[in-house]
């Protein structure tokens, strides 16, 4: 049988244990991919369903429109869905994503979809409180999307090619939005050269949040805050203390107001941080993750013979990916960074959502 | 009783990667090792590669290591391993 080609099945219980059968999911429920369901998908794009939008490795599968619908379907996507998960799949076929290594690799990675600009209101995407969690159907199913794409088209299977070691709870759907009302800053697609009335998806490779709790954006100020954000972003396990690239800094409302209100602009946030968010080299000399001559250990920045030498995590000011999300909070400050997978892929990458005719919906 | 069908969600091979094919015997062949040097597994690297020359038999062996766990190999390394008739890549993280 070509696993490639539809099925058909007596009922809906067969349908779906028809699907775990054939291997089409990680173990969630999907919805069958009906053709009345794949046909509405398709009807709104107006794209050939044949038209390749990428090869997905490590199998090298072609993701044609016509996949990319059936998996979105299958994730619960609504048709509008699509031209978001479209773009955060040509965002991760990027050759500096690097897709191969994050399906592959022995690190506990997944691909974040970022959602930003007009499209989280109008597409009803979760910017607020539970922003990692749940509560949308937008960010659940677009991130649900992602995944069965990398699962269904490019073959990085659980267990086989992916040799995650711990995984990430993060592989079942991980999509966030950004809060425009409460970011004091410029969004996250214009600082990377986008208008800020564009919809834009950024793909992060990244470890799953660890929350961040400042203490009262009421009383503090904005150095205490960054003293925390500082100290708890620095670990001696992350990837990124041993071996730079990327890390996303979530600041929560009250944090970024506070912030702001003291004067500090996302620049200003990133060099504090870079300077403040260190570990000793006493203490880096005894993590052994990575060879001294590898090209992205922290030797080459510091030297590893002066034992109190302070190494950043944040190598340089622009690898500390900034954005606001999440509810307001009680009397303390919550935010949380995700690192991300050293310099060996995952960096992240901005696209725009190209929608069908131009016209951007409204769910 | 009506039928449900279900559009198959997994992607169909490039054209580029079909026809590949089992890999030959060894034996008698140039044979490349290319692995990341990681500091973990630099002995069992080497009994590994010693055990295959023993049960393979080629003809002729050489060994590359590449600094960067995450990344492809230098051009340099690619264009010399494509002289070999099979090569081996192992890295460790």
């Amino acid at each position: 049988m070509d696993p490639t080609q539809a099925i058909e099945v007596d009922s809906i219980e067969e349908a779906h244990e028809a699907m775990y059968r054939l291997g089409w999911t990680d173990g969630l429920p999907v919805i069958p991919p009906t053709p009345r369901l794949v046909e509405a998908g398709l009807e709104y794009l107006q794209r050939d369903p044949q038209e390749v939008i990428g090869e997905v490795p490590p199998k090298n599968r072609m993701a044609t429109v016509e996949k990319v619908v059936v998996n979105s379907v299958m994730a619960g996507c609504l048709p509008e869905y699509i031209p978001v998960v479209i773009a955060a799949l040509e965002g991760m076929l990027d050759d500096s994503f690097n897709l191969n290594g994050i399906q592959a690799t022995t690190n506990c990675i997944s691909p974040l979809a970022i959602v930003t600009g007009p499209v989280v209101d109008k597409l009803g995407f979760n910017a607020g409180d539970n922003t990692f969690g749940g509560g949308s159907r937008a960010n659940a199913a677009v991130g649900r999307a992602i995944r069965l794409i990398l699962w269904n088209i490019g073959g990085g299977y659980a267990g086989e090619i992916d040799r995650a070691t711990l995984g990430h709870p993060g592989k079942y759907t991980y999509c966030i939005a950004e809060n425009s009302q409460d970011n004091p800053w410029e969004a996250i697609h214009e600082e990377r050269g986008f208008p800020a009335d564009t919809s834009c998806v950024t793909v992060f490779a990244c470890e799953a949040p660890h929350h961040i709790a400042t203490g009262s954006g009421y009383v503090l100020t904005g150095g205490d805050i960054l003293a925390v954000l500082a100290d708890s972003t620095a670990t001696a396990g992350a990837a990124t203390m041993n071996g730079g690239g990327q890390a996303l800094l979530i600041l929560g409302p009250m944090t970024a107001q506070k912030l702001a209100s003291d004067g500090y602009g996302k620049r200003e946030i990133r060099e504090e941080m870079q300077r403040l968010a260190t570990k000793p080299v006493k203490l880096m000399n005894s993590n052994k993750f990575l060879n001294p001559e590898h090209p992205f250990h922290w030797a080459r920045l510091v030297d590893p013979t002066d034992e109190d030498a302070l190494i950043p995590v944040i190598r340089e000011p622009e690898d500390l990916l900034l954005m606001v999300a999440g509810g307001w909070g009680s009397g303390s400050g919550f935010n949380a960074v995700c690192h991300g997978w050293m310099q060996a892929g995952g960096l992240a990458q901005t696209r725009p959502i190209h929608w069908p005719g131009g016209h951007e919906p409204t769910v | 009783m009506a039928k449900i069908r279900l559009y198959s969600p997994v992607g169909e091979e490039a054209p580029h990667a079909e026809g590949i094919v089992p890999l030959k015997d060894p034996r008698g062949s140039r044979v490349a090792f290319l692995f990341n040097g990681h500091v973990s597994v630099i002995p069992f690297w080497r009994h590994l590669e010693e055990e295959l020359k023993l049960a393979c038999e080629p003809a002729d062996t050489v060994t590359f290591v590449k600094p960067n766990t995450f990344a492809p190999a230098g051009a340099s390394t690619i264009q010399e391993l494509s002289q070999a008739d099979l090569a081996l890549v192992g890295v460790c993280a």
